[in-house]
């Protein structure tokens, strides 16, 4: 990665220590070069999907073991590493991860998505910006987007492979007939450098603009269905749409109660057995870094005080 | 106008085609010309191979040998040997297959209007309200009631899942259809309005077609020309009323003279 | 052109596989010649085989051995063994023909089962229509039938659907199989009009008359068809 990448928010401190009896990485240096080998085949054809001899992880499927995976391969121990469930870097699968690779690998992590020189996630892509040279890695739980509408896995193949997408609007055609517009609000098909439509992972449909022409490289991993795909730096991702049904992101009619954000993905906390509502922003470190730069959203002492009397305070602010 | 149809050369021109499985013949040097227009029957008893036959030429099959020459608007084409993008567009676009069994042939979980539109779609039109119109349109023309728009496929009748299935292969204005027993299953009353709905399809579209059947009522009314197949090979073939009216092969005689008057 | 048809050397014989293997000869080396405008009517003891011919002639039975030539489109074709495209071809331009019974095709009106083989040419049913209509009204079909499938006519209205079908469309050549069986002597009348006119717009006509009548009026020479005697060999 590169030199100005490098900065770590623990500056000072020494990088962890790897535990002993592990390989760097926890995955042998063979399995790596596999899986690298796969994911320059994944960059080389943006949205194919390339099978890979996915391995048993420490962890269940569907938790991350193909995106961890990916990391393993792909780290180094100049690296400092981000990850994220949901938009948060505080959840217990984003902590587990984050140690587990502390520890095997003895990298430096962060919860700043510009200090990360690589972003594990799973079902977001941050608000921030990302730049050139950074990589994020999607956990994927099914990354074929035709299973659902073709059951037969050798025809799908077929399909991809003579660019037959016809069905797949045949998906948003059902949508429109019944719920008068393209319902998917998750997981929403793109079609990747106008050859590949590609599952881009369980991530709203708020963050499909994000991936057009980004400027950092994705990689998508999913384990237990043994598939690596990725996108290239720059690479043309559009969503499936109809000429007279375009598609649209979710907007809110409110900002978030923190930071006053009014252009990031908000999440719908129930603040109480009275069933209050509050709307913060998911990604808890755009939020976090407003907030420190002085930005205040309509609620956010009060916020404070009731998490505090309550303790039931979804997460923690700055 | 007069020589509208001579001088063309033939839509479809099947070359000695054999299948075989394993040792077992499936079907044996058939051979035939279908020419635009024109209505194509195989009729035969269950295993004579005719289906067999229509899978080999309507490019599902591969055939152990012989050619399927197909001349599509964009030239003629080996069928067996066809770059398999170019020989599954020709049978998105220009070919269309009704199958015995409609859920072979429609997505049932899909709604009318969606088993309708997917040909459009899957050939590039990216406008629901022009997909929705064409979708009513056709349920209009195979007499399904246009408000079934949104249902699926397994709330219909047998006889409307046909229909629908039909709906969907014309959609796109085809030029050639393979039907493999249409009307079996259907009862009677069905079986006739289907047929005759068919008949007008092809006379209003100008289609060919290939249609299997074991029902030589069901030919007599569709189709042109007659192929009688027996233990895979062509027994006897010629024009439906020759064929049926002055039947030449003992088996053909036999089959002729075992339909039931009512 | 010296002839429209000419049968040379015709052989026929059915074989009946199903039945104990058993040969009908029905013609031996049989000779015809129609010129045109004229109007044969073929005449013999029922079962002799005329209606055979006819349908020989249509390409409704295989020939056995022996040729029937036919002017069509400038050339000269062979119904014997000609492609089923071709003889599609010589039926829907150069020979038509009217059975005895009318094949009646489910819910198809009868309007368009009489306008059919004028736009199997190509028409559009608008053209046509009102050739449609002078043929049904002057049978006397009561226009509210027009409409309604001839599935549930009578015999007698099916068989004059049938002539307004075979004569909606004009032919060198008509074959007519006994067109006024079972019509009353008004309708025959009408039917042997319609003939009439054709003949004066140059068709030439083979056909099968019983009523010596109807006979005498069209036809313009008699061909008798004689009997195959030998049924072995």
């Amino acid at each position: 990665m590169k030199k100005q990448l490098k900065r770590q928010s623990n500056t000072g401190k020494d990088r962890p220590r790897i535990m002993a009896g592990y390989n760097f990485a926890y995955l042998d240096e063979q399995t790596k070069r596999m899986i690298r080998r796969t994911i320059l085949k994944a960059v080389a054809i943006p949205g194919y999907q390339v099978p890979f001899g996915s391995r048993e992880m420490p962890l269940p499927y569907g938790w991350g073991t193909g995106g961890i995976q990916v990391t393993a391969s792909l780290i180094g121990p100049e690296d400092t590493l981000k990850v994220i469930d949901q938009g948060a870097d505080d959840t217990t699968n984003a902590v587990s991860i984050r140690r587990f690779f502390s520890r095997t690998a003895g990298v430096h992590t962060t919860t700043r998505t510009r200090e990360a020189t690589i972003i594990q996630t799973r079902h977001r892509i941050p608000e921030t910006h990302l730049r050139n040279g950074q990589i994020i890695v999607y956990q994927v739980p099914i990354p074929e987007p035709l299973r659902f509408i073709e059951p037969r896995a050798k025809e799908v193949l077929r399909m991809h492979a003579l660019k037959e997408y016809g069905i797949m609007f045949v998906k948003l055609y059902e949508d429109i007939s019944r719920y008068g517009r393209i319902a998917k609000a998750f997981d929403y098909p793109v079609l990747v450098n106008d050859r590949y439509v590609m599952s881009p992972s369980p991530i709203p449909k708020f963050d499909n603009p994000k991936m057009d022409c980004m400027p950092a490289l994705q990689i998508f991993g999913a384990g237990r269905e043994k598939r690596i795909y990725s996108v290239p730096p720059y690479t043309k991702v559009k969503s499936l749409d109809f000429e007279d049904y375009p598609f649209e992101v979710e907007r809110w009619s409110r900002c978030c109660a923190l930071c006053g954000s009014d252009n990031s993905y908000l999440d719908e906390i129930i603040m109480d057995d009275r069933g209050s509502k509050l709307f913060v922003c998911s990604d808890t470190d755009h939020c976090n870094e407003r907030v420190a730069g002085g930005y205040k959203g309509n609620q956010a002492e009060s916020i404070e005080e009731a998490q505090i009397s309550t303790g039931t305070g979804a997460r923690k602010c700055a | 106008m007069c020589m509208k149809n001579s001088d063309d050369i033939p839509l479809l021109k099947v070359e000695s085609i054999s299948k075989y499985y394993g040792r077992r013949i499936g079907c044996l040097g058939i051979e035939f010309e279908l020419w635009p227009g024109e209505a194509l029957g195989i009729v035969g008893e269950s295993g004579s191979g005719k289906t067999t036959l229509l899978n080999c030429i309507s490019g599902q099959l591969e055939p152990s040998e012989g050619a399927v020459w197909y001349s599509s608007n964009g030239g003629v084409i080996d069928m067996c040997n066809a770059p398999e993008p170019q020989r599954r567009l020709v049978m998105r676009t220009e070919m269309g297959t009704v199958y015995q069994n409609p859920r072979d042939g429609l997505r049932m979980h899909v709604s009318a209007g969606g088993n309708i539109g997917e040909r459009l779609m899957a050939n590039g039109l990216r406008h629901y309200g022009q997909v929705r119109r064409r979708a009513l349109n056709w349920l209009e023309k195979v007499e399904i009631d246009q408000e079934r728009i949104d249902d699926t496929p397994d709330t219909f009748s047998g006889g409307m899942q046909q229909r629908l299935q039909i709906a969907r292969n014309l959609v796109t204005r085809p030029r050639l259809i393979f039907m493999d027993e249409p009307t079996s299953g259907l009862d009677v009353s069905v079986q006739a309005r289907l047929l005759d709905l068919l008949r007008g399809l092809v006379t209003e579209l100008d289609l060919s077609m290939v249609i299997v059947t074991h029902d030589l009522a069901v030919t007599r009314l569709l189709a042109h020309r007659l192929i009688v197949m027996r233990g895979g090979k062509a027994v006897e073939s010629g024009l439906t009323d020759q064929v049926l009216d002055d039947p030449q092969h003992p088996y053909t005689q036999l089959l002729v003279s075992s339909i039931l008057q009512p | 052109m010296k002839w429209m048809i000419d049968v040379d050397r015709l052989n026929k014989n059915f074989f009946l596989h199903t039945q104990g293997e058993a040969k009908i000869p029905v013609f031996r080396d049989f000779h015809m010649k129609l010129k045109p405008g004229e109007s044969i009517a073929l005449v013999g003891p029922s079962g002799v085989g005329k209606s055979t011919l006819l349908r020989l002639l249509y390409g409704n039975y295989k020939t056995g051995s022996g040729k029937i030539l036919v002017h069509h489109n400038g050339d000269v074709l062979n119904m014997a063994g000609a492609d089923p495209h071709m003889i599609l071809h010589i039926r829907k331009w150069t020979i038509g023909y009217v059975s005895q019974f009318l094949r009646v095709i489910p819910r198809v009106p009868a309007i368009q089962v009489v306008m059919e083989p004028l736009t199997v040419r190509g028409a559009s049913e608008k053209e046509v229509r009102p050739r449609a209509e002078e043929l049904l009204s002057r049978l006397r079909i009561p226009e509210r039938l027009w409409s309604l499938s001839p599935t549930t006519f009578s015999g007698g209205e099916q068989q004059r659907i049938n002539i307004a079908r075979g004569f909606s469309a004009t032919y060198p050549v008509m074959l007519l199989d006994e067109p006024t069986a079972s019509l009353d002597p008004v309708n025959s009348g009408t039917v042997v009009e319609i003939i009439k006119e054709a003949i004066g717009m140059g068709t030439s006509i083979i056909g099968i008359f019983h009523d010596e009548d109807v006979r005498n009026r069209l036809a313009s020479r008699c061909v008798e068809i004689q009997p195959v005697n030998n049924h072995t060999k």
